[in-house]
C-alpha cells in the first residue's frame, strides 16, 4: 500500500481543545519540573521566561496566553514541547501532551474562520481524525512579535 | 640555604600552582598576597630574596606595587606574572625595574630558570 | 579524475588561492609603501608560482597564463636585471585584482572565457620583461651598517672606553623573544650607551626576533657586561665583539644568518585549516566547562566552609583550583581560534584608501589604533563592507578638497582614523575624519522636507538623534548627496546590517571639524567576571567592568546616600550626583525596600545607581546571546536593561543586566523615559 502523503502530528491539549504541530518542526518535550524557567521581566504577557536547553538560552512562550485563552492551570501534566523554526529553537508551554496521530493529507481542511477560539492567523489547518477536530498550527505565525502579528519575526 | 620567595597573585590557585613549582627546587615561600597593598606590607615585613608579582589585581596592582616596592628597597628583585597578550604590561614592568618575567601558562623548567637568572646580581 | 574528487581538490585549490591572493596583495602594498625589497619580492613570486602550479594542474588556464607571466617579471626584479618602479606595482595591483575574480570565476564555474579578459595584462608583462635589463641592482643585505660619519663618530665618543658590538641569537627561547630583546635592552642602558641596534627600533619589535644586535660603547668589561645579559638569556645565546674584532670581520657569520632568516613581524606559522562549526562545538563545550568549573569552585567553598577534614574532600580541594586553571587556560586557547584581531581587516584599507582617494581627489593619510583588538570571526567577516561603505563615505563626502581644507586654515592632507577597543561586554570600530561634519540644522531640514520628521519633534530632539536621522531609509536619494555631504546614501544599510550583528551605530559629529561613526558589537562569545545579584528570588549578573563600588544600605546605614531631588531619586557618590535606579521598580517586580545593596555602575563616564535586593557573589559568566529573539521587532520586543543571558551553575539562566541601556534610559535630561 502506498504511504501517500502522511504526515505525523504531535498533539496537545490547551484550554480543552486539541491542536498538533507536525512532528518534524518537534524537537522533543520536557516536563516543568524538570527545568527552571527564568522569568524575564518586561517581555510580552505570553512570554513565560527563558530556559537553559543544552547550553543554549531559548524562549518559552505560553501558548495559552499567546492565543488568549483561559483556563491557565500549572500541574504535573503542563509540558514544554520544544519546537525548532529556522535553526532556532523555542519551547512551547502547554496543558497536557496527548499523543503521536499519523494521518493523511486528504483529511485536512481549510480552517474556517469561526471554528475556534484562537485567531485564524495561527492555524494552518484542521485535520479529521475519528471523532476529533485537531487544529493544526502555524508555528511561524506564533512566534511572530506580539503586537504586529502580520509582520514576520526571528531574526532573519 | 634556599631562597626566600614571596608569591603575588590573587587567584588561590595561581599561588598553589606556583608554590607546588618553586618548592623543592630551592626556593621557600616565605608569604603570600591577593593584591598590590597586601604585596608591599609583606615585602616589608618579611623582607624576601624575590618576589613573583602578578600585573591584574584588584586594590592595586602589580605595576604600582612594583614601583612601590622598588621605592623603599631598589634593590628588591621582582618578576612579574602575566597572560599572553600583556605585551605591554611587561614592558612597563621592566621600565619600572622588575628583573624578568614569567608568562601564563606556566613551564616549570622555565620558572626555575627565570627565578635563577633574578637571583644573580 | 572522479566528480568527487574534482570538488575537493577544487575547494582546496580556492582556499588555497586566497591565501596566496592575500599574501601576494600585502607584498606588493609593501613594496610600493616601503620601496624594493628582496625578500618581499621573494615571497610574491612563490605565491605567484605556486598558484600556477595549482591551476595549471586544475585546468584553470587563465590564471596559470596570468601568473607565468608576473612570475617572469617578479624572477628580474630578483635577480636585480629589473628595478621597481610604479608601472610594475601598478600592474602587480591590478593582476591581482584580475586573478581574484578569476578565482571568483572558477568557484562559480564560469571560468572558460577568461582568456580574452587578460590578455591585455600579458601583454603588458611581456612588454616590460622584454624590455633590456636595467642596471644590475645591489641587493638589501641585513647588516648593521654605519656610515663613514656615524663610525668617525662612535669611535671619538668613546675614544677611551670599550667599543662592543654584541649579536644574540636566543636559541633556548621560542616566545617572547622581542619581550627579551626589551628586557637586556633596558639592562644594558645603565652599563653604557647602545649606539645602534638591530632592527632600528628594537624597544618596539613585537613577535618573534630570533636575531638582533646591538653596539654600544662602555666602561665596563666584557665580562661585567656579560653577567648583566647572563640574568636574562644563556651564555650560548650571545657573543660580545670587541671593536677590534669587528674591524676583523668577525661578526661577518652572524649576519650571514641572520640574513638568512629574515625576521618579519607576521611570521608564517604552521597552520590547519578547520570547519568553522567545529570550532563553535569546542566553544560551547568550552562554555560549559566554565560553568561546571564555577560550581566546582562553589562547592570547595562549601567543603572548606563545612571544615570536613577527610582525605577525598583534601584531594577535591587540590584538585579543583587546577581545573579551574585549565578550564581558564582551554578557554582562551579556544577563543583565540575563533577571535581574530580586527587588524586583519583593517590592512585591506590602505589599498583602498589608496584609490578612493586617487579617484576623488582628495588627499588622505589613514590611521590605525586597537588593531590588536579582538573580535569573532564571523562578525569580524560581515562589519567589513559596511566599514569599506563608512570610509568611502568619509572620503568622497565628508573630507573636502586639498584647496578648500586650506582655506579653512586645515592641513591639505586629511586623516581617516579606523580605531578598534573593548568596552565593557562591546567591541566598538570607529571610522572618524576630520573633513566638515555633519550639520544638525541641514539634516532637521531634509527630515521634515522628507516627512521623517514634524516641525515639533525638531524641536525637541537632541543631536544624537538628529544625527541618528540620516540612518532612517528614505532619508537621503542620490539628488541630496551634494547637499548634505553625501552621508546617508546606503546609511540605512550599514545600520541594518550591523543590527542583524545584534549591533550598533552611533554617529557623532561637529561641523567643520570632522565626524566620527562608531560600530558597537556585542561580544556574544565572551566570558566575562560579573558581579552575581539577587532580587526578587531570581538572580541577575553584572559585568564586573562597569561597577565601581557595591555598597551595603539599610535603615541605619548609609541611607544619607539616597536623595530625592526634583522628584527623582539620586544617588550622592563621591560629590557626583548620579540617577538611581530601583531593580525591583525598574523591572516592575514589586515593592520597594529600604534595604538592600547600592551598585554604582557605570560606563563611558556615566554614572548609575542600582538598588537591588541582595549581592550573592562574584564569578566568571559564558555570555549566551539572545540576540534571536530579543531587541527590535523580534519576539520579545525590546528590553532595555537586558544584554544577554548566562547559565548559572544550577542549570538556570540568570539574565545579564544591560547598564548602558539602563543610562539610555535617562538620556533626555535625566528623567526616565517611558518605556
Amino acid at each position: 500500500m502506498e504511504k501517500q502523503h502522511q504526515l505525523q502530528l504531535v498533539t496537545f491539549i490547551l484550554s480543552g481543545e486539541e491542536y498538533g504541530i507536525n512532528i518534524l518542526e518537534v524537537h522533543e518535550i520536557k516536563r516543568l519540573k524538570e527545568i527552571g524557567i527564568t522569568y524575564v521581566p518586561q517581555a510580552p504577557e505570553f512570554v513565560e521566561g527563558v530556559m537553559n536547553l543544552r547550553g543554549d538560552v531559548i524562549p518559552v512562550i505560553d501558548l495559552g496566553k499567546r492565543f488568549d485563552l483561559d483556563n491557565h492551570k500549572r500541574d504535573k501534566e503542563t509540558r514544554i514541547i520544544v519546537v525548532k523554526v529556522e535553526e532556532k529553537f523555542i519551547g512551547l508551554l502547554v496543558d497536557r501532551v496527548n499523543e503521536v496521530l499519523t494521518i493523511d493529507q486528504s483529511v485536512i481542511e481549510e480552517p474556517p474562520p469561526e471554528i475556534t477560539q484562537i485567531d485564524s492567523f495561527f492555524i494552518s489547518g484542521i485535520a479529521r481524525y475519528e471523532e476529533r477536530l485537531v487544529i493544526m498550527l502555524d508555528i511561524l505565525n506564533i512566534l511572530s512579535s506580539g503586537e504586529q502579528p502580520e509582520v514576520p519575526i526571528l531574526a532573519e | 640555604m634556599s631562597a626566600k620567595v614571596l608569591v603575588v597573585d590573587d587567584a588561590s590557585f595561581m599561588r598553589l600552582n606556583l608554590k607546588n613549582i618553586l618548592e623543592g627546587e630551592g626556593f621557600e615561600i616565605i608569604g603570600e598576597a591577593t593584591n598590590g597593598v597586601e604585596a608591599i606590607q609583606q615585602y616589608k615585613a618579611e623582607n624576601p630574596d624575590i618576589v613573583t608579582m602578578d600585573i591584574t589585581m584588584p586594590e592595586m596592582d602589580g605595576l604600582v606595587a612594583t614601583e612601590k616596592i622598588l621605592e623603599f628597597d631598589p634593590n628588591a628583585r621582582i618578576v612579574v606574572v602575566s597572560a599572553m597578550g600583556q605585551e605591554s604590561y611587561i614592558k612597563k614592568a621592566i621600565m619600572k625595574g622588575a628583573k624578568n618575567f614569567i608568562v601564563k601558562p606556566f613551564k616549570k623548567d622555565k620558572i626555575i630558570d627565570t627565578m635563577n637568572k633574578a637571583l644573580q646580581g | 579524475m572522479a566528480d568527487m574528487d574534482f570538488e575537493k581538490f577544487k575547494k582546496l585549490f580556492l582556499q588555497e588561492a586566497d591565501e596566496q591572493l592575500e599574501i601576494m596583495e600585502k607584498g606588493v602594498l609593501q613594496l610600493e609603501e616601503n620601496g624594493e625589497d628582496r625578500k618581499v619580492i621573494d615571497e610574491i613570486f612563490r605565491m605567484a608560482h605556486s598558484l600556477k602550479g595549482s591551476a595549471g594542474s586544475m585546468g584553470y588556464t587563465a590564471i596559470a597564463s596570468l601568473t607565468h607571466e608576473m612570475e617572469n617579471v617578479l624572477d628580474k626584479l630578483r635577480t636585480g636585471d629589473k628595478q621597481l618602479n610604479d608601472e610594475i606595482v601598478d600592474l602587480l595591483f591590478i593582476s591581482i585584482d584580475t586573478l581574484k575574480n578569476l578565482r571568483q570565476n572558477v568557484e562559480k564555474g564560469s571560468h572558460e572565457e577568461d582568456e580574452g579578459e587578460i590578455e591585455h595584462l600579458l601583454f603588458q608583462f611581456r612588454d616590460i620583461s622584454a624590455a633590456s635589463s636595467d642596471k644590475k641592482d645591489i641587493a638589501v643585505e641585513k647588516k648593521m651598517v654605519l656610515t663613514t660619519e656615524e663610525v668617525q663618530l662612535f669611535k671619538d665618543k668613546f675614544q677611551e672606553k670599550n667599543k662592543f658590538l654584541i649579536c644574540f641569537e636566543l636559541i633556548h627561547q621560542q616566545e617572547m623573544q622581542s619581550m627579551l630583546a626589551f628586557l637586556i635592552l633596558n639592562n644594558l642602558k645603565d652599563e653604557g650607551e647602545i649606539v645602534k641596534t638591530l632592527p632600528d627600533g628594537l624597544e618596539d619589535v613585537e613577535g618573534d626576533l630570533p636575531f638582533f644586535s646591538l653596539l654600544m660603547g662602555t666602561e665596563k668589561s666584557p665580562e661585567e657586561l656579560g653577567a648583566v645579559i647572563q640574568q636574562s638569556v644563556e651564555q650560548d645565546e650571545f657573543t660580545i665583539y670587541s671593536w677590534e674584532d669587528i674591524e676583523q670581520g668577525a661578526a661577518r657569520n652572524f649576519f650571514q644568518e641572520m640574513k638568512e632568516t629574515f625576521v618579519r613581524r607576521d611570521v608564517s606559522r604552521d597552520s590547519i585549516r578547520v570547519d568553522i562549526e567545529k570550532v563553535d562545538q569546542l566553544m560551547k563545550l568550552v562554555g560549559e566547562l566554565v560553568i561546571d568549573k564555577e560550581r566546582l569552585l562553589e562547592i570547595s567553598k562549601n567543603i572548606k566552609a563545612e571544615g570536613r577534614d577527610n582525605e577525598d574532600a583534601q584531594a577535591l580541594l587540590e584538585t579543583i583550583p587546577h581545573v579551574d586553571f585549565i578550564a581558564t587556560e582551554l578557554h582562551e586557547s579556544v577563543m583565540d581560534i575563533r577571535m581574530y584581531p580586527v587588524g586583519s581587516i583593517f590592512k585591506r584599507f590602505p589599498r583602498l584608501v589608496r584609490d578612493i582617494s586617487r579617484q576623488t581627489g582628495k588627499e588622505v593619510r589613514l590611521e590605525f589604533s586597537g588593531e590588536d583588538t579582538e573580535l569573532d570571526r564571523t562578525i569580524l567577516q560581515e562589519v567589513f563592507d559596511p566599514l569599506v561603505h563608512l570610509v568611502r563615505n568619509a572620503i568622497d563626502h565628508g573630507i573636502e578638497s586639498p584647496g578648500e581644507r586650506e582655506a579653512q586654515g586645515k592641513s591639505a592632507t586629511a586623516t581617516v582614523a579606523l580605531n578598534a577597543w573593548q568596552e565593557e561586554n562591546n567591541i566598538v570600530i570607529e571610522v572618524k575624519d576630520d573633513g566638515a561634519g555633519i550639520d544638525p540644522e541641514k539634516i532637521k531640514t531634509r527630515a521634515i522636507q522628507r516627512g521623517l520628521l514634524t516641525e515639533k519633534n525638531a524641536e525637541e530632539m537632541d543631536r544624537e538623534s538628529i544625527l541618528d536621522l540620516i540612518m532612517e531609509p528614505g532619508f537621503s536619494t542620490s539628488e541630496t548627496v551634494s547637499d548634505l555631504s553625501g552621508r546617508g546614501v546606503g546609511m540605512d544599510v550599514v545600520r541594518t546590517n550591523i543590527e542583524k550583528l545584534d549591533g550598533e551605530v552611533e554617529i557623532a559629529s561637529e561641523p567643520e571639524k570632522g565626524t566620527s561613526i562608531s560600530i558597537v558589537l556585542p561580544l556574544t562569545l565572551a566570558i566575562v567576571q560579573a558581579l552575581m545579584i539577587g532580587e526578587k528570588n531570581a538572580d541577575y549578573a553584572i559585568p564586573l567592568s562597569a561597577i565601581f563600588e557595591t555598597i551595603a544600605v539599610g535603615e541605619n546605614n548609609k541611607k544619607e546616600l539616597i536623595k530625592t531631588v526634583k522628584n527623582r531619586e539620586v544617588v550622592i557618590w563621591r560629590e557626583q550626583v548620579i540617577p538611581l535606579i530601583r531593580l525591583s521598580d525598574f523591572f516592575n517586580l514589586g515593592e520597594l525596600r529600604e534595604e538592600g545593596f547600592l551598585i554604582i555602575a557605570g560606563v563611558k563616564g556615566k554614572m548609575v545607581g542600582i538598588m537591588v535586593e541582595d549581592v550573592r557573589g562574584e564569578q566568571e559568566i559564558v555570555i549566551k546571546s539572545l540576540g534571536d529573539f530579543l531587541g527590535k521587532d523580534k519576539l520579545f520586543g525590546e528590553i532595555p536593561g537586558i544584554s544577554g543571558a548566562t547559565i548559572k551553575g544550577n542549570g538556570e539562566v540568570a539574565l545579564i543586566l544591560d547598564i548602558q541601556g539602563m543610562l539610555r534610559c535617562f538620556k533626555k535630561g535625566g528623567d526616565l523615559i517611558e518605556r
